[in-house]
C-alpha cells in the first residue's frame, strides 16, 4: 500500500483525492492546510509521497517542494496544481518535486503519476509536458 | 487740443513775420538806401519794395535806365498790375530795375536768386551775374528755370544797379513772387544750408514714415489704413521736394532734374493727396467721414493728377486755383469730422485732431498764400511735420495698447493654461485610479475563479469521480455519474478560461511573455485561427510592471481582429528593440482596417490607446504589409538583461 501525505488548502479537493485515492489501494496517511501544520505532521505520518498544492492562500508550496525534495531521507514530491504555465512546471521541478499533475486532467493521471513516484520514477502530466515543451524548444 | 491751435497761431504767424522781415529797409520809386544798414553786422537784407518796372519789354542794362511803366512792389505776382485800367495777367515780360545805395559793409556778398516765374537773367552794374531758363516773349522762345542762384559779388563800393529781365508764358503766376536777398556770403549760405537742412529733416521724416506704414501695411494686410498713411506720407514728400517750400533741395541730388519735371511731379502728388489722405481717415473714422466724398475725391483728384501728368504747365498752374477752391472745403469739412470722432471719443482722435489741425490751417494758409489773398510763407512742410509727430503719438498709443492688450490676454491665458494641465493632471491621475480599480478587480475576480471556484469545482469533479469507479459499468447511476463527471469537466475547463481571460493568472506576474505564448494559445484554440507568438527579449522575466498592460493590449487587439478582420493567421510579437523599448506587434492577414472600420464599435481601439498613454508609450494601427491590419504599441522599457529568442506556434486549424 502506497501511503500518500496531502497538503491542499480546499478541503473540498483534499476531500475528493481522499475518496478517489482510497479504492485504488492508496492510503491518505495524513492531510494539511498550511506549510506549518504539514511540517507537524508529515514525521508522524511516515508517507512514501507528498502531494503538494503550489498555492496555499498566501504561503507558496514550492517551499515545502524543495525541503523535501533536499531532506534526509529525500521524500519524493508530486505537484498537483491548477496552474497550467510553464513557469510553474519549471519552478516546482527546479524545486526538487519529481511529478506535476494539473487538476483538470482526468483522475486516472494522478493515479499514474502516485503509482510512477512510489515505484521510484518521474511523471509528467500531458499538459505539464506540453507547457514545458513550448517553452524550450526553438522552432526559428 | 489747445497745443495743436497755439502751435498752428504761433505757425502762421511765425510765417507771415518771415514773409516781412522786421524793420528792414524798403525799395521805393526804385531805390533801396541800405546806407543805415551794416551788412557785415546785420542779417540779409530782402531787396524789397518798388522796383521799376518795365512791362512787356526785355531791356539790356542800358536801356533798362528809360522811364518804367511804373513800380512794382516785390515779392509779388504781376497778374494784378493794371495798365491803363486793366490787369495785365500772369503771362508776359518785364525788365525791373533797382539802384541801391550802399552801407558801411565791407565783406564780401552774396545774392540769392530763387522762385522767380519763370526765366529771368540777372544783370549787376552792367555785368550778367545769374540767369535761370531762357527768357523769350512766347511760350516757345521761352524754357523755365526759377532754381536757386547764388551769386557772388564784392562789397559794395558804390550805388549798385540790379537790372532783372523776367518773362512767363509757364505758370500762372508771372513776377517775383519770392524776395532776393543780399548780404555777407557766409551769412546767406549759412542760412540756406539750414533751410535746406530742414527741408531734409522734413521730407527724411516724411519719408521714413511712409516706408514704416507700407511695410506694416506689407506684414500686416488686414487693416488698410497704415498703407493709405504710407502712400500718403510719401505724397506729401514729392510734393514738398518739388515745390517752393524745400527750396528744391533734391536739385542737389538730382541736378539734371528739369525745372518742368519738378513741377509735374510736385503737383501731381500734391493733388493726390487729398483723396489719400480722405480714404485715410474714412477707414480710421468710417462713421464720422462719407464715403461719397471720397469717391468724388478720388475722381478730382485722379483728373487733376492726371493733367499734373499729361497738360501743359500754364494749364496745371492755372488748375491750382480751382483745386484749392476745392480742397479748402473738404479740409474744413476733415475738421470738423475728426472733431465729432474726438467728441465721440474714437480711438487716437485727439491726436488725429490736434495733426490735422496743425496740417489743415497751415495748408490752407499756403493755398490763401499762393493765390496772393493773404501774405504769409509756405509752411506745408512744417505742418506737415507735425502731423505726422501726432499721428507717431497716436501710433504708439495704439502699440502701447494692444502690447497690453496682448500681456493681459497671455497672462490670463497662462492662468487658465496652468488650471487646465492642473486639470488634466488629474483627469489623467483618476483614469489612472479607475483603471488601476478596474484591473485590480479583474484580478480580484480571476484569483477568485481560479482559486475559489475552480478549486470546488475541482474537488466536486474527483468526488464524482470517484463515484463513478465505485459502480460497476453500464447501470443507470454511473450514466449519470459519467453525464455529471464530463459536467463537472467543462465547468473546471470554463471557469478556468474565464479566469485566464481576466488576468494572466496562471502566470508569474512578471513573465508577460509566457503570458502571452498562453494567451496566444488559449485563443487560437478557441477561436479556431491560427495564431504564432514571437518572443525576442533580453530578460527572462520581465521587470516592468506596466508592461503587464500589454497583455491587456494584445488581448484587445487579438479580439478586435477576431471580431472585425476575419483572418487565417494572427502574429503576435514581443521584441525589446534597443533594450529601451519593448514593442508589441499583433498583425493580421484579415479584410482590413478599410472593411473592419465599417464596423459598428471602437470602444476597444480608445481603450487600448488609453493603456498605451498610460505606459507612456504610443499606439499605432496601420495597414500591414500586403494586407490585414497591424497594431503595434511600444512602451519604455528599464530593464536589461541577456537576449533570448524564442518562438511559439499555437494549435488552431493551419498552424504550422
Amino acid at each position: 500500500v502506497t501511503r500518500v501525505f496531502i497538503l491542499e488548502d480546499h478541503p473540498a479537493v483534499r476531500q475528493g483525492f481522499r475518496m478517489l485515492l482510497e479504492p485504488e489501494g492508496i492510503e491518505v496517511c495524513g492531510e494539511a492546510e498550511t506549510l506549518a501544520e504539514a511540517r507537524a505532521a508529515l514525521d508522524p505520518a511516515a508517507p512514501d509521497l507528498v502531494m503538494v498544492d503550489l498555492v496555499l492562500g498566501l504561503e507558496d508550496g514550492t517551499d515545502l517542494v524543495r525541503e523535501l525534495a533536499h531532506g534526509d531521507p529525500p521524500l519524493p514530491v508530486l505537484v498537483v496544481s491548477m496552474h497550467e504555465g510553464s513557469h510553474w512546471v519549471r519552478r516546482s521541478l527546479e524545486a526538487g518535486a519529481r511529478g506535476y499533475v494539473t487538476k483538470r486532467e482526468t483522475v486516472d493521471c494522478l493515479i499514474l503519476a502516485i503509482r510512477a513516484l512510489a515505484a521510484g520514477r518521474s511523471y509528467l502530466s500531458p499538459r505539464a509536458a506540453e507547457a514545458l515543451r513550448s517553452e524550450g524548444l526553438p522552432i526559428r | 487740443m489747445l497745443g495743436a491751435l497755439l502751435l498752428c497761431a504761433l505757425l502762421v504767424a511765425a510765417g507771415a513775420r518771415l514773409a516781412h522781415g522786421a524793420r528792414a529797409p524798403r525799395a521805393r520809386q526804385g531805390v533801396l538806401d541800405l546806407s543805415g544798414y551794416d551788412l557785415d553786422r546785420q542779417a540779409p537784407v530782402r531787396l524789397d519794395g518798388e522796383w521799376a518796372f518795365h512791362w512787356g519789354q526785355l531791356l539790356d542794362p542800358a536801356a533798362a535806365q528809360s522811364t518804367p511803366t511804373g513800380y512794382l512792389d516785390l515779392p509779388s505776382y504781376w497778374n494784378e498790375v493794371r495798365i491803363q485800367g486793366h490787369p495785365i495777367g500772369g503771362t508776359g515780360c518785364a525788365t525791373l530795375r533797382l539802384r541801391i545805395l550802399p552801407g558801411p559793409g565791407q565783406a564780401p556778398l552774396a545774392l540769392r536768386v530763387f522762385d522767380l516765374s519763370s526765366a529771368y537773367r540777372l544783370w549787376v552794374n552792367g555785368r550778367m551775374v545769374a540767369s535761370g531758363g531762357r527768357v523769350g516773349r512766347s511760350a516757345q522762345e521761352e524754357t523755365a528755370d526759377a532754381s536757386l542762384r547764388m551769386v557772388s559779388l564784392p562789397a559794395l563800393a558804390g550805388p549798385t544797379e540790379l537790372v532783372l529781365q523776367v518773362s512767363n508764358y509757364h505758370v500762372r503766376g508771372g513776377g517775383v513772387p519770392a524776395s532776393l536777398q543780399l548780404g555777407r556770403a557766409d551769412r546767406v549760405l549759412a542760412a540756406q544750408d539750414r533751410s535746406w537742412g530742414l527741408a531734409m529733416l522734413f521730407t527724411g521724416a516724411l519719408l521714413v514714415m511712409g516706408i514704416y506704414h507700407l511695410a506694416l501695411f506689407a506684414f500686416r494686410n488686414r487693416d488698410r489704413s497704415p498703407l493709405c498713411f504710407g502712400i500718403y506720407c510719401l505724397l506729401w514728400m514729392g510734393s514738398i521736394l518739388g515745390s517752393d517750400a524745400s527750396e528744391w533741395v533734391i536739385q542737389l541730388f538730382l541736378p539734371g532734374l528739369s525745372a518742368a519735371a519738378l513741377f509735374r511731379l510736385s503737383q501731381f502728388c500734391f493733388f493726390l493727396t487729398i483723396p489719400v489722405g480722405y480714404q485715410f481717415f474714412l477707414k480710421l473714422y468710417p462713421q464720422e467721414f462719407a464715403a461719397w466724398g471720397l469717391r468724388v475725391w478720388q475722381v478730382l483728384g485722379g483728373a487733376f493728377a492726371l493733367l499734373a501728368l499729361a497738360g501743359p504747365t500754364l494749364r496745371v498752374s492755372q488748375a491750382l486755383e480751382v483745386y484749392y477752391a476745392l480742397a479748402i472745403p473738404v479740409v474744413l469739412y476733415a475738421m470738423g469730422a475728426l472733431f465729432l470722432a474726438w467728441l465721440r471719443d474714437r480711438e487716437g482722435a485727439v491726436y488725429m485732431l490736434a495733426g490735422f489741425l496743425c496740417l489743415g490751417m497751415v495748408g490752407i494758409n499756403d493755398m490763401l498764400n499762393d493765390l496772393e489773398v493773404i501774405r504769409t510763407a509756405f509752411l506745408i512742410h512744417i505742418g506737415m511735420f507735425v502731423f505726422i509727430l501726432f499721428q507717431a503719438v497716436a501710433l504708439s498709443l495704439r502699440f502701447a495698447r494692444a502690447f497690453h492688450a496682448v500681456e493681459d490676454l497671455s497672462a490670463e491665458l497662462g492662468e487658465k493654461n496652468g488650471a487646465l494641465e492642473e486639470e488634466i493632471r488629474e483627469r489623467a491621475r483618476l483614469e489612472r485610479e479607475i483603471v488601476h480599480l478596474s484591473e485590480e478587480e479583474r484580478r480580484r475576480i480571476s484569483h477568485a475563479l481560479h482559486d475559489g471556484l475552480c478549486q470546488l469545482l475541482t474537488g466536486a469533479r474527483l468526488r464524482c469521480s470517484a463515484l463513478k469507479r465505485k459502480w460497476p459499468m453500464g447501470q443507470g447511476e454511473s450514466r449519470e455519474l459519467a453525464e455529471l463527471s464530463s459536467l463537472l469537466e467543462e465547468s473546471v475547463d470554463q471557469a478556468y478560461d474565464l479566469s485566464s481571460g481576466l488576468w494572466p493568472v496562471d502566470q508569474d506576474p512578471r513573465a508577460v511573455c509566457a503570458s502571452l505564448s498562453g494567451l496566444v494559445a488559449r485563443l487560437s484554440e478557441s477561436s479556431g485561427v491560427a495564431m504564432s507568438f514571437c518572443q525576442k527579449t533580453h530578460c527572462e522575466l520581465c521587470d516592468n510592471d506596466p508592461v503587464t498592460q500589454l497583455y491587456h493590449i494584445a488581448q484587445e487587439a487579438i479580439a478586435n481582429a477576431l471580431k472585425h478582420a476575419r483572418p487565417e493567421h494572427i502574429q503576435v510579437t514581443l521584441d525589446c528593440l534597443d533594450r529601451s523599448t519593448v514593442r508589441l506587434t499583433v498583425q493580421d492577414d484579415g479584410i482590413g482596417r478599410g472593411a473592419a472600420q465599417r464596423s459598428k464599435g471602437g470602444l476597444g481601439l480608445r481603450i487600448m490607446a488609453h493603456r498605451a498613454r498610460m505606459l507612456g508609450g504610443e499606439l499605432r494601427i496601420e495597414d500591414a504589409p500586403g494586407h490585414g491590419t497591424r497594431v503595434t504599441c511600444g512602451v519604455p522599457c528599464a530593464s536589461q538583461g541577456r537576449p533570448s529568442e524564442r518562438v511559439r506556434e499555437a494549435g488552431g486549424k493551419g498552424a504550422v
